[in-house]
């Protein structure tokens, strides 16, 4: 029998059939342009309430709008901050603590969370520490690193670490655990050593949740940055938020906080994206 | 196709898999009990049996997956000790690797081999062609259909010319439709590769059509219950279904298999409630 006949024309049926894709749905546009009008509309009228509650001073009695600054002044406020040039030192200084204590978090997490979870011995030897630090917030470090690192530099970033470090450990070892047995036992079965299962297998199967954990990750590092630098730092977008408090330069607080959100923000954007080229599989479901 | 042509014609010197009096607990569960069982090289033998009876622990025990005495299992006289290239894997689903396109997925044993990258990727085409799937090959395997996954993990595990093929229900999650194109089809590659092939399924009608020789496992802990060879004419007609020889092989089977799971049911009615 020839090699060419053991391809059935039933079987390439089958295949062009599952190959053809789907037409997109009409109506499809019209209705992202419905939802993407509401928001636009939300967030104005979010806006516009708090221009209204600041410029009437409004009372509520358990809360009080008196010291809050309207959008408008908070606006001018940083047009002032950007022109003044202030703005870059502070970003700088946090962005630059939030990767160094993100980075070595994502480096020890990944690698004590890979180790932790393949071998019994290391999770005889690293486990038990670290479920005794884990539920230890990391803003209740603070005044620890502050005593630990000579530097506040050094505390800060050790604080951040802290933060970002469970999130990412913990979801590698969740990551690694999930990874189907039948996909490992498959690689043994083609040929594959330790090596290859690790990083052909075992490495690709946990990204995606080692990606949420990044994520999430990066999230607590603004977190526990934001707080570290209120208490133990100079220079830095918390310290500027706080700064701005004991001045009672009210309008900066509120752009301190905006530029913190929108700092976290970028950032979890931008691990994500990292994030879904590591894993491009993904993307084509 | 060379690879795969070379393998062809008279009839296979290897892939004799004998399994002697293997036994199987899981803790204290004794899932295997003295199960026996001889494949001739380039036999074809379906194991049947009811649901639970240990029908993938034995698969998973061949492949080397599941320990077990060094004399209890062995191909070609070698002794099984663990996974080894001799012995093709195919799972019910899931098992090709997600981060891998299809062409890669199946480069992968070659590449394990030792094979180059690039003689690697042509072994894989070559067996792509032969399954019928090239066009697919820079595909990820999450955009294919469960059949088309199928026939690449087939590919995957031929790619690296085992001697004995172990499939643990490779159709069973298929719709009616496709598993009948898939038997038809994975007839046409044994004639041509003449492997070795256990084959596990719960189906009768997949069973009879397929093999060579059915075996039939008890109630747990599993052992043989029944050898029953299978002559129906090969290549298979499209009316074997009506043979008279067929319907009585699948009374004998389908009578012995329903009394086993109705003591597997006791079985677990009386332990687990
Ligand atoms: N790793 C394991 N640990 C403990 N028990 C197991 C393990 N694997 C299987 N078993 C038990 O062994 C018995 C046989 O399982 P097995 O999967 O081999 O059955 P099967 O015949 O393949 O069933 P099915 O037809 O449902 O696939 C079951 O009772 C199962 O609970
Ligand atoms: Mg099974």
């Amino acid at each position: 029998m020839s090699l060419s006949r053991a391809k059935s024309d039933a079987f390439d049926a089958d295949a062009t059939a599952a190959g053809s894709g789907a037409a997109a749905t009409p109506g499809l546009v019209a209705t992202t342009v419905r939802h993407a009008c509401v928001r636009i509309v939300s967030v104005t009228l979010f806006i516009g309430l708090w221009q209204l509650a600041s410029a009437s001073h409004l009372r509520l009695g358990f809360v009080t709008f008196v010291n809050v600054p309207a959008p408008t002044e908070v606006f001018e406020s940083f047009i002032a901050l950007v022109r003044s040039g202030k703005l870059a030192p502070h970003l700088a200084a946090s962005i630059v603590r939030v990767f160094a204590g993100f980075g070595v978090a994502a480096v020890t997490g990944i690698l004590l969370g890979l180790a932790i979870a393949r071998s019994k011995l290391a999770e005889d030897v690293l486990w038990p520490p670290l479920e005794i630090l884990r539920p230890i917030p990391a803003v209740a470090w603070i005044p620890l690193a502050i005593l630990m690192f000579p530097s506040a530099e050094g505390s800060m970033v050790f604080i951040t670490y802290t933060g970002a470090l469970f999130p990412i450990l913990l979801n590698t070892i969740h990551g690694v655990a999930e990874v189907d047995h039948r996909l490992i036992s498959s690689a043994r079965s083609l040929g594959a050593g330790w090596r290859a299962i690790l990083f052909e297998v075992i490495i690709p199967g946990a990204a995606p949740s080692i990606v949420t954990g990044l994520a999430i990750g990066m999230g607590t590092a603004w977190f526990c940055l934001v707080t570290a630098e209120m208490i133990a730092g100079q220079f830095g977008v918390g310290y500027y938020t706080w700064e701005s408090y004991t001045l009672q330069n009210y309008p900066d607080i509120i752009v301190g906080m905006l530029v913190i959100g929108a700092l976290g923000m970028a950032s979890s954007v931008l691990v994500r994206w990292a994030g879904g080229r590591l894993t491009p599989w993904r993307e084509t479901k | 196709m060379p690879a795969v042509a070379e393998q062809g014609g008279s009839a296979p010197a290897v892939g004799r898999l004998e399994i002697h009096d293997l036994s199987i607990r899981f803790g204290t569960n004794p899932v295997i009990e003295n199960f026996g069982l001889t494949v001739e090289p380039g036999e074809f033998v379906c194991l049947l049996g009811p649901s639970g009876c240990g029908k993938s622990t034995v698969l998973n025990a061949v492949a080397g997956f599941v320990p077990v005495e060094s004399v209890t299992v062995s191909v070609d006289g070698r002794p099984v000790k663990g996974p080894g290239v001799d012995r093709g894997m195919v799972f019910q689903q899931y098992s090709l690797f997600p981060w891998k396109t299809v062409l890669e997925n199946v480069a992968f044993g070659p590449r394990m081999q030792g094979a180059s990258r690039a003689k690697a990727r042509s072994m894989a085409r070559t067996y792509l062609e032969f399954v019928g799937l090239l066009a697919f090959a820079d595909r990820y395997p999450a955009t294919l259909s469960g059949g088309m996954q199928q026939r690449v993990g087939i590919a995957r595990a031929l790619v690296n010319h085992p001697s004995v093929l172990l499939m643990d229900e490779p159709f069973g999650a298929l719709d009616a439709q496709t598993r009948g194109l898939m038997q038809e089809n994975l007839l046409r590659l044994w004639e041509e590769i003449r492997a070795t092939v256990l084959f596990v399924t719960h189906d009768i009608d997949e069973a009879l059509y397929l093999a060579d020789r059915v075996v039939i496992m008890s109630a747990p802990p599993g052992r043989v219950l029944l050898n029953l060879a299978i002559d129906l004419p090969r290549p298979r007609p499209d009316d074997v279904f009506a043979l008279p020889a067929f319907a009585a092989a699948k009374r004998q089977c389908l009578t012995l298999i329903r009394q086993e799971s109705q003591r597997v049911f006791d079985h677990q009615r009386r332990n687990f409630s």
